[in-house]
């Protein structure tokens, strides 16, 4: 079965592009893709705490997304983008899950493709943002959790840049959900280095979140 | 002016505090108010302030995501080197004077980023080919009755127009309620030698407008940005707010019409006795490169996200890339019918342009033209606004406008790959902001977040 095609449209705002992102992640796992190439039907996720909102259109192998939440969506879901996971993250309010079971628990289970351990996550990253210009050299990065610490790049003598944040943290940022620079200003992260390395490295976080360096993106 | 003589200046003035005001890319006023003795042993690089001043947003974020050059890595001094020739006694406060500065580097080097100095690079690179420029600015704004702390505790809305509540311009009455506001405006203006033409009323309610006399450039960004913020004062000496938004209301927007022509040694270069129409070639090679690079330029003359809410059909803004002679619904409106009047009226500047970086879009698009020998499209002998869509149209978003000047290679290489790449991606991260941090992109009225954001400080 071919890979579920996702398009989003033009101009797509933030929420639509990074909703998308994490549906490339899930078709990244064969499990999920064959479940999200199997999906019919159009779902809706607006934020609780602002305007965001985006529509997914599911229609076996192509997936739409736009801004905004379709008048025709059979499941809406309420939610806080800033705060999806983790501990104290509200409980998403669904509406149309009565009539739509199985396309809401298949498009819920497609949103929420499993996260490796932060060290892999932190490796796929690395991949994608080292040959950015002024990108750290080296990155080591340290789980104060456990004291646990993974180097990327160079390998020899002090790191370029290091940072510092518990499993969960680091988790989000380099999966994706959430961006580095934020969780510096939020206090959850603490970095060792320069301004311009916090720079970089929080760009390449938001392009991250937003989908590149996970294949084409098709835009409608 | 020397050093010497401007501290002769000083004492001669009285002078005890003098404020600098330089320009940020976001065109907000930086400055320090500096004891006398202080400005003076500054001189000639200026006082220092410290590079993050470039380096946050309009609502107080630091900028993340990308590097500039001219920055420093753990954050450093830039300077503010005083224009000593801008000096001016502030009349409200006859014992401070004002002072125009550039942003240097430690070094004296202009910041890449300084729209004052990328404005002087523009019209050296027009000194090149023999010719000067001279811009007047139209500038609008709004006015209410309402305080600043008043208007922040209703968000904004609601506010009581300084004239009459009606959406009519020109009419004396309105101007006539106007006038204890704009009196004192044009007192201070003439206090600071600024001089203006004419204020009238607007059609939005609360809406002035001031006109300013010709000058060269420089002299005419400065000016503008000092009219501005003069406005801002009075309205927060006298109890009411002001604000130069695009559109803080649901009615017509605030514009910055910007005119401008050029002479060479021997007259106006903008006119040709011997052609028909009286427009020379280099005119229409003008016309022709502010046509090619206008959607690009968009992005600088519409720099905030609520710029764009003001490109409404018959809402008398321009939303067209088009051109034609004596037509106020084009985007450039032409002037050739006398060698004295000879101009072309830029009319897309949305009211909180950065005056010195508009005019240096502006001038790097006639440059491009002139440089390149472009030829103008046909010129537009219709009512412009609300137009299909087969005529070509400006970018209708932040977005969508820094993708046309991120891809504009003649408009990076005049105005400077790095303040071009510092525009786009701060004009990026506005657009993330503005979706992420409690923005409305399907709303299409001015939202609160842009006038949270927007309305006491553009």
């Amino acid at each position: 079965m071919a890979a579920p095609e996702i398009t989003v449209e033009e101009h797509a705002p933030p929420v639509v592009l990074a909703v998308a992102a994490t549906l490339r992640r899930a078709v990244a796992h064969r499990r999920l893709a064959g479940r999200m190439a199997r999906l019919s039907g159009v779902m809706a996720l607006r934020s609780s705490v602002d305007r965001q909102a985006v529509t997914i259109r599911f229609s076996r192998g192509r997936v739409a997304l736009s801004r905004g939440v379709a008048a025709d969506a059979d499941v809406v879901v309420t939610l806080d983008f800033n705060n999806m996971s983790g501990p104290g993250a509200p409980k998403p309010k669904v509406k149309g899950a009565g009539r739509h079971p199985l396309f809401a628990l298949g498009a819920s289970a497609v949103l929420e493709p499993p996260a490796g351990a932060w060290q892999r996550e932190a490796e796929a990253f690395w991949e994608f943002a080292r040959r950015t210009p002024r990108m750290p050299s080296s990155l080591l990065v340290v789980c104060t959790d456990d004291d646990n610490q993974l180097r990327l790049g160079d390998a020899e003598g002090e790191p370029a840049y290091e940072l510092y944040g518990t499993a969960a943290t680091l988790g989000a940022v380099f999966t994706g959900e959430k961006i580095i620079g934020e969780e510096f200003l939020a206090g959850r992260l603490r970095g060792a280095g320069t301004f311009e390395h916090a720079s970089v490295l929080t760009g390449r976080s938001i392009a991250w979140t937003f989908g590149e360096g996970r294949g084409e993106l098709t835009t409608l | 002016m020397t050093p010497d003589e401007a501290t002769a200046w000083l004492a001669a003035h009285g002078v005890t505090t003098v404020r600098t005001e330089g320009v940020s890319p976001d065109g907000l006023v930086l400055g320090k108010h500096l004891a006398r003795a202080k400005f003076e042993r500054s001189l000639p690089l200026g006082p220092a302030v410290s590079d993050i001043a470039f380096a946050y947003d309009l609502g107080g974020t630091p900028y993340l995501g990308w590097w500039d050059d001219w920055r420093q890595d753990c954050l450093g001094d830039i300077h503010q080197r005083p224009d000593l020739a801008t000096l001016v006694i502030t009349p409200q406060r006859p014992e401070m004077a004002a002072c125009m500065v550039d942003h240097v580097d430690v070094s004296g080097r202009p910041l890449p980023v300084c729209p004052r100095s990328v404005l002087k690079e523009m019209v050296s690179r027009l000194g090149s080919h023999g010719l000067t420029a001279r811009a007047a600015f139209e500038i609008e704004g709004m006015a209410f009755a309402e305080s600043y702390a008043e208007a922040r505790a209703r968000g904004y809305r609601g506010l009581t127009p300084i004239g009459l509540p009606l959406p009519l311009g020109y009419t004396t009455q309105d101007a006539y309620r106007m006038a204890p506001f704009m009196d004192e405006v044009v007192r201070r203006l003439d206090g600071m030698g600024i001089p203006w033409e004419a204020w009238s009323a607007e059609a939005a309610p609360g809406q002035f407008e001031i006109n300013l006399e010709p000058a060269d450039p420089v002299t005419a960004a400065d000016r503008t940005m000092r009219v501005r913020q003069v406005v801002r004062e009075v309205a927060s000496d006298t109890g009411r707010s002001a604000t130069f938004m695009a559109r803080p209301t649901d009615g017509y927007g605030n514009g910055t019409h910007i005119h401008h022509s050029l002479q060479r040694a021997d007259g106006p270069a903008f006119h040709d006795p011997s052609t028909p129409d009286g427009r020379s070639s280099l005119m229409l090679h003008w016309i022709g490169g502010l046509v090619q690079t206008m959607p690009a330029a968009h992005s600088i003359l519409a720099p905030t996200v609520n710029s764009y809410r003001r490109l409404v059909p018959f809402a008398a803004a321009p939303t067209t890339v088009t051109w034609a002679e004596e037509n106020k619904s084009v985007a450039l409106r032409i002037v050739s019918r006398d060698p004295k009047l000879a101009r072309v009226e830029h009319r897309v500047g949305a009211g909180d342009i950065n005056p010195h970086l508009a005019l240096a879009a502006i001038l790097a698009g006639g440059l491009a033209g002139i440089e390149a020998g472009i030829d103008p499209p046909a010129e537009t002998r219709l009512v412009a606004w609300g137009l299909p869509e087969r005529f070509p149209h400006l970018p209708t978003s932040i977005g969508a406008a820094a993708e046309a000047l991120e891809a504009d290679k003649e408009l990076t290489d005049l105005l400077g790959a790095p303040m071009v790449h510092h525009w786009v991606q701060t004009r990026r991260w506005e657009w993330i902001m503005f979706n992420t941090t409690g923005g409305d992109a399907e709303a299409e009225q001015v939202t609160d977040w842009e006038l949270m954001r927007y309305f006491e400080i553009v």
